[in-house]
């Protein structure tokens, strides 16, 4: 409560105050001993008004710099006197003889001995600051007024100037030189590396002495970067902390494996940002990381990644977590992960290779003994097939090891590579360049017959996720392919026989993988595919059209064949497999004469197709038909002795049809020629020999029977209908050899190339016409680099061959050299 | 902050001092004591800030401070200040001012009420335009007549002091304010200390307070002699003044710089004649 309300009288002010001297000498006795009651801790009931007063009045009176002095003088006795000694009588002789070596005292009573003068020290800098900011309170009238008004630091500043000056700088005693801050960072410096050695250290007491370390500086203006941590303390920390880490790495490359030091190493990094949080101050984190990351990675990177537990090792026995940790060293040093990339595509290289030659070995298999003409025949035959065969198998496996390989690297890549962007890149370019090898022509035929292989049979019984699956695994791998138009010409071939022979387990699945390719690498890529497939549809419909036509015309023959039929678009389906490989050419092929009934049938749809589509022409390929007939053997005596007739379905080949039905018209002891049976079907001799081989020689489908009886066929050899003909089933299917995909031999390889290659041909000067036609004019060199690109998505055309197909076109007058170009020019003639 | 909502904040705490209520802190001076709260005077003045925090003190055991040599009215209106955001004599209220805005311009205060040009009504009775008027953001349009000498008047209205003591007041509230370090008091003293010298320049008490002033503040504080050198340089006449000549005389520095002041205002450095003769 205010007593008295109301307006009090002001006194007149004290004339002569400005003559009334404040007496210096006598206040600051009255201040000093107040201070050093603070100092020794004795105060108690100290009037802080008076003592504020007086500081106040000195400076009002214009002595401000009088007290500023005297304080600072007080400060600096006390410093030197009192609390110097102090920290003197800390120094045990222990402390200050290991200073200079490690001599016979031992690590734990070091320890101890640090840390009593490091508490000691902490003790003094914390009074210290404890009783300067009670002076500051007392001596802010000065601070305010005259530290201002002469840019004098702060009274607590100064003390603090002082407490470098007067303890960290001072001798260790009166005969040394060494001053305690080298003692101080030496004893920090030692239980560091206590603490690098195992031991447990009192990380709060160091931090500390780093604070106060931070908190002074070396100059008297306090620039950030004076800080005696960062002058005095830091450089020697990164300093010994670098010899400490030459030291261990070079022992840890001498004794441990290349797992156990990026372990280490990832330890210790991680130990000293911990340090730094913990024990020292976070600004020195990225330094010492720096330090760190330079002797523990950088020189040895290449070495750890090179050695027997490296890379190689690592890799081979799925060492997830080791390859973690030298990608993430490796990434420390190099954001390119050059060595770690180096190794891994080295590996891929190696082991894609092996798959290769493993590849290779298995379908260079020595090929089992030759066929003899007295054995069985079909042993042989048999023989022959389980070597395609085998050739398939290998074919296949080369595949699937290629796509355990891609397994095994995406694995590492997602857990140990953290999905880094650039090793994917590195990754994909060396299976690429494996897949790709020329020393490894096969791998597009491999990949078509891959997928032939899991169209045919697979993908049976699997489910729509395991099918899709198969499918990107190979589409997975045509990415790598870098000539997609050979792989497009092999599985067009595979396709082609898929779909003719109705091989494919799922037309919806084949849809699927079209849908796939089309999306990864493009609708022209597909656009052939797609017409295979718009051809068997409307193969579909002509034949179910056919069907009612001829339901239409009335008489129902009971003898009426039906006619199944695939119209093919001649542009788009591979003529070479479908005529026969290495046979006779498609112009060329004699025509086959077919049995009266048969030639009707053909006839009558060719009529319907004309009505349908006039102006095609339509080719028969009796090669790649097949026929079911209804046969009929004569009674033979039965088990029980009764006498039956026996009816066989026989599913057979076109050309078989053709050649059984000659027998139909001959008597039942009479024979037919090789020859002759050719002369009267007029099917080509290749052909020919194949189905009578499938027809008289196979044990199960021996319909006919041949004299002599042997493997081959030979001209003269005479054939009988076999009247004793046993079949098991009612159906019988009369397979005829190589009828399935089958890896090719090195001679239909090399035909392929070449057709291939021929292609190429075209396609290179296609692409030159394109772009000389748009540009008119252009040096040799960007042309081909253009050509190049844009033939990127189909194929890798080979500089010479472009070549060629230059000189080929200004031979034909397409293109003309510019006479007199500083450089190798052409210009389009329209 | 909305005017009610301010005013209702300030009467909250000046109940405080009122009542004593939650005192945590007692004040002395002068024989007499001060329930206040250390929280509100240490916001104020750092001065009271460390002492009730200085650890080794009697102060900060006690919970009590004595202020032996401070003169106890002006301590008063420093304690009054800190619960109230003014000290007396405080900015008058309208009535006040009019009244003494009347009597300063030689108008009676209900003879201007009937004032028959309507000049009255128009801008003294008129509520807002008085505000307006008063304030000093009167803009005169071609309605407004109101005779000049009230312009002047006008502008320094809100300022009034009522008497020339006030210079002495105020000079003392400014000194105790820079001892303790309140800063906003200080702010507030300044401002009514130089209000009061419009007014009360031609005073004996300019003298008094002004050499209250130098003394007991120091050199570096600009502000205050300069508003010191201005009242003095506005009005070169009372320099005949015996207590102003002492002044001077005692603080020559202050002369000097009236002197240059004087140079730098253009009228003394024409030519050396008038000078010569000045002297």
């Amino acid at each position: 409560m205010i007593a008295g309300r109301g307006r009090q009288r002001i006194r007149p002010p004290r004339r002569g105050l400005h003559g009334d001297e404040v007496d210096f000498e006598n206040t600051w006795v009255t201040i000093e001993a107040a201070f050093r009651e603070i100092h020794t801790k004795n105060a108690s009931r100290l009037s802080y008004e008076e003592l504020y007063r007086h500081a106040y009045r000195i400076v009002l009176k214009k002595k401000g710099e009088q007290l500023y002095k005297n304080v600072h003088d007080f400060e600096k006795g006390w410093l030197s006197r009192e609390v110097r000694g102090d920290i003197q009588q800390l120094l045990s002789p222990n402390l200050l003889a290991h200073a200079q070596s490690v001599a016979s005292t031992t690590a734990n009573e070091r320890r101890v001995s640090g840390e009593k003068f490091l508490k000691g020290l902490k003790q003094a800098w914390g009074d210290h600051q404890v009783c300067m900011s009670m002076l500051a309170d007392v001596l802010m009238y000065m601070d305010r007024v005259y530290c201002q008004d002469h840019r004098r630091p702060s009274i607590y500043t100064t003390a603090m100037v002082l407490f470098r000056d007067e303890i960290l700088k001072s001798p260790l005693s009166a005969t040394e030189e060494r001053i305690i801050l080298g003692l101080l960072n030496h004893v920090i410096l030692e239980q560091i590396q206590m603490e690098r050695d195992g031991d447990v250290i009192d990380k709060h007491l160091i931090k500390s002495c780093v604070h106060m370390l931070d908190g002074l500086h070396a100059d008297d203006l306090e620039s950030e970067d004076q800080r005696l941590y960062h002058v005095s303390f830091e450089k020697e920390y990164l300093d010994t902390s670098r010899d400490f880490y030459r030291a261990e790495s070079e022992l840890m490359l001498r004794e441990s494996d290349a797992g156990a030091y990026c372990k280490r190493a990832k330890k210790r990094i991680h130990e000293e940002e911990d340090r730094c949080r913990a024990t020292l101050m976070e600004s020195t984190s990225s330094k010492i990381r720096e330090v760190v990351e330079a002797e523990l990675i950088q020189g040895r990177i290449r070495e750890l990644v090179e050695m027997d537990s490296g890379v190689h090792f690592m890799i081979d026995n799925d060492r997830l977590e080791e390859l973690n940790l030298i990608y993430d060293l490796n990434a420390r040093v190099d954001e390119r992960k050059s060595e770690v990339t180096r190794s891994i595509q080295k590996r891929i290289m190696e082991l894609g290779t092996e798959i290769n030659n493993e590849a290779l070995a298995a379908s260079q298999a020595p090929a089992p003994a030759p066929p003899l003409n007295t054995d069985g025949g079909d042993k042989s035959k048999q023989a022959q097939e389980k070597n395609v065969n085998l050739q398939t198998v290998a074919a296949i496996k080369w595949v699937e090891d290629v796509l355990g390989l891609k397994d095994k690297f995406d694995r590492i890549w997602r857990q140990s590579f953290e999905s880094d962007s650039l090793l994917d890149t590195a990754m994909f370019n060396s299976f690429r360049d494996f897949i790709n090898s020329t020393a490894f022509p096969r791998s597009s035929e491999n990949i078509s017959l891959f997928i032939d292989e899991n169209m045919k049979k697979g993908i049976k019984g699997k489910t729509e996720m395991e099918i899709d699956q198969v499918l990107d695994k190979a589409i997975t791998l045509i990415k790598y392919v870098q000539d997609k138009d050979l792989f497009e010409r092999y599985y067009k071939k595979h396709l082609c026989r898929r779909l003719i022979m109705n091989k494919s387990v799922s037309n919806e699945v084949e849809k699927q993988m079209i849908e796939k390719m089309k999306q990864e690498l493009g609708p022209s890529f597909t656009s052939k595919l797609d017409a295979m497939f718009k051809d068997m549809s409307i193969s579909a419909d002509l034949t179910s059209g056919y069907k009612r036509h001829v339901e239409g015309l009335g008489d129902r023959d009971p003898k009426r064949i039906d006619l199944s039929i695939s119209v093919l678009t001649k542009m788009t389906w591979p003529m070479e497999s479908i005529n026969g490989s290495g046979e006779s050419q498609e112009g060329n092929r004699p025509k086959c004469n077919f049995p009266p009934a048969v030639e009707k049938v053909r006839r009558g749809f060719e009529q319907y197709y004309a009505e349908k589509h006039s102006g095609r022409e339509l080719t028969w390929l009796p090669n790649m038909g097949t026929a079911d007939i209804k046969a009929v053997f004569p009674k033979v005596p039965q088990k029980d002795g009764t006498f039956k007739e026996r009816r066989h379905e026989l599913n057979v080949s076109t050309y078989a049809m053709v050649v059984l039905l000659l027998f139909n018209e001959l008597p039942a002891d009479e024979c037919l020629t090789f020859e002759e049976i050719q002369a009267q079907t007029n099917i080509p001799k290749n052909d020919l020999v194949r189905n009578l081989q499938s027809l008289a020689v196979a044990p199960r489908t021996r319909v006919l029977l041949k004299e002599p009886m042997s493997k081959e066929v030979k001209p003269t050899d005479k054939f009988y209908f076999n009247e004793g003909f046993k079949g098991n089933f009612v159906k019988i299917k009369v397979g005829v050899v190589s009828s399935g995909n089958k890896v090719e031999s090195d001679q239909q390889r090399k035909e392929t190339e070449k057709k291939n290659d021929d292609e190429r041909n075209f396609v290179i000067e296609a692409a030159v016409v394109r772009i000389m036609k748009q540009r008119k004019e252009l040096p040799h060199q960007k042309l081909v680099l253009e050509t190049i690109s844009q033939l990127a998505s189909q194929f890798k055309p080979e500089v010479t061959m472009i070549k060629k197909r230059i000189e080929s076109l200004i031979e034909r007058e397409y293109l003309e050299r510019i006479e007199g170009a500083a450089v190798d020019s052409y210009r389009y003639l329209a | 902050m909305a005017d009610a909502a301010l005013t209702g904040f300030v009467e909250a705490i000046k109940g405080l001092l009122r009542t004593g209520a939650h005192s945590d802190l007692i004040v002395t001076c002068g024989g007499e004591t001060f329930n206040l709260h250390k929280n509100i005077v240490a916001a104020h003045s750092e001065f009271f800030a460390k002492a009730v925090t200085f650890q080794v003190g009697k102060e900060a055991e006690d919970g009590e401070i004595e202020l032996p040599e401070d003169e106890l009215a002006i301590v008063k209106l420093m304690v009054q200040y800190f619960y109230e955001a003014d000290y007396d004599p405080k900015f008058s209220n309208l009535e006040d001012r009019l009244a003494d805005f009347c009597q300063r311009c030689g108008y009676e205060n209900g003879k201007l009420c009937s004032d028959p040009d309507g000049v009255a009504s128009h801008c003294l009775w008129g509520q807002r335009q008085c505000l307006n008027l008063i304030s000093g953001d009167h803009q005169c349009g071609d309605a407004c007549r109101a005779p000049k000498p009230w312009k002047k008047c006008i502008n320094d209205v809100c300022a009034v002091s009522r008497t020339a003591a006030d210079l002495i007041t105020h000079a003392k509230v400014y000194v105790l304010a820079d001892k303790y370090a309140a800063s906003s008091l200080k702010d507030l003293a300044v401002d009514k200390f130089y209000h009061a010298t419009l007014y009360w320049w031609d005073d004996a008490n300019f003298a008094v307070a002004a050499r209250c002033l130098l003394e007991n503040t120091p050199d570096s504080d600009e502000y205050i002699r300069e508003i010191i050198r201005t009242t003095l340089s506005d009005h070169m006449s009372i320099l005949k003044k015996h207590e102003i000549a002492v002044l001077l005389g005692d603080y020559r520095d202050l002369a000097h710089d009236l002197l240059l002041e004087r140079v730098s205002r253009g009228d003394w450095d024409r030519d050396g004649t008038s000078n010569e003769e000045g002297e």
